[in-house]
């Protein structure tokens, strides 16, 4: 699998600011096609009307978590292999454990800079 | 500098160029940070001092062996401290290959703004914001200033100069 800069990726934050950076940075990569979900809920609904080749969510959200997202997306047949990576501002061992456990591809701890999402990205795609 | 296209689906004027500014508050001034420049919003937790350092650095920050330099962008306006025990809001920034976390009150809003209406730094501002300042945005209640990042995070060029 390699990285294709046409891929559609979807954006999961409650925090509309953190959104609008992301995105941000996810166009200075080179993605331009990019939208966002507010929520966990919101972005299965998303991911089932269009076809996206990557998500990007943060972990702490309301209702529905980053971490429980990408349990609902693992269980879903016809999402279950959609690239994901978390974004969280806790590095602790057990949630990266965890997030593994479930089927996360990558894991960002924030703060992050652009070139730190770049090869985030880019191992998603390697590997 | 680059100027930021509409990156969203939402209708946008077609005749003016629109940049987007990461907001955020310091004693009760609203500032602009062009997104460009911006990579991260984070909650600071634990700082290391830095002995004989410009009092505009707060701090250290060791996040997993990176090291982030926290400014303190009240200080770098010449103000104080502030008095609250809140939690430490910071913006991430880079510089010419150096990681920055600018301790600010409060992280507000991305606006999108035209470029052709920001205006000249009144002439009333206080001379130390000046040099920090791009120009400012007049909004409905509100003025905002756009902050150049390279000279916010230029304080070490200062004092080499002065």
């Amino acid at each position: 699998m390699s990285l294709d800069l046409s891929t559609p990726v979807l954006v999961v934050d409650d925090y509309q600011t953190m959104v609008r950076i992301l995105r941000n940075l996810l166009k200075q990569i080179g993605f331009n096609d990019v939208d966002d979900a507010s929520d966990g809920q919101a972005a299965l609904e998303k991911l089932r009307a269009k076809k996206y080749g990557l998500v990007i969510s943060d972990w702490n959200m309301a209702p529905m978590t980053g971490f429980e997202l990408l349990q609902q997306v693992r269980s879903d047949a016809e999402l279950g292999s959609l690239p994901f990576i978390m974004v969280t501002a806790e590095a602790k061992t057990e949630n990266v454990v965890a997030a593994k456990k479930a089927g996360v591809n990558n894991y960002i701890v924030k703060p992050f800079n652009a070139e730190t999402l770049r090869t985030k990205i880019s191992a998603v795609f390697a590997g | 500098m680059k100027l930021i296209e509409p990156i969203t689906s939402g209708a946008t004027k077609a005749t003016s160029k629109q940049m987007e500014f990461v907001t955020v508050t310091v004693a009760g001034q609203l500032l602009g940070l062009p997104i460009s420049r911006v990579h991260d919003v984070f909650v600071v937790s634990e700082m290391t001092t830095v002995p004989l350092a410009p009092g505009e650095i707060a701090g250290l920050l060791n996040l997993r062996g990176r090291v982030v330099t926290a400014v303190s962008l009240r200080r770098r306006l010449g103000l104080g401290d502030s008095t609250g025990g809140e939690r430490r809001m910071a913006v991430g920034l880079e510089n010419h290959g150096e990681a920055y976390g600018l301790l600010v009150d409060e992280v507000g809003e991305v606006l999108k703004l035209d470029s052709d209406e920001m205006q000249p730094n009144p002439v009333h501002m206080d001379r130390g914001w000046v040099g920090l300042s791009q120009g400012v945005h007049q909004l409905h209640d509100k003025l905002l200033i756009v902050l150049d990042v390279d000279a916010v995070l230029a304080f070490g060029a200062e004092r080499e100069a002065a």
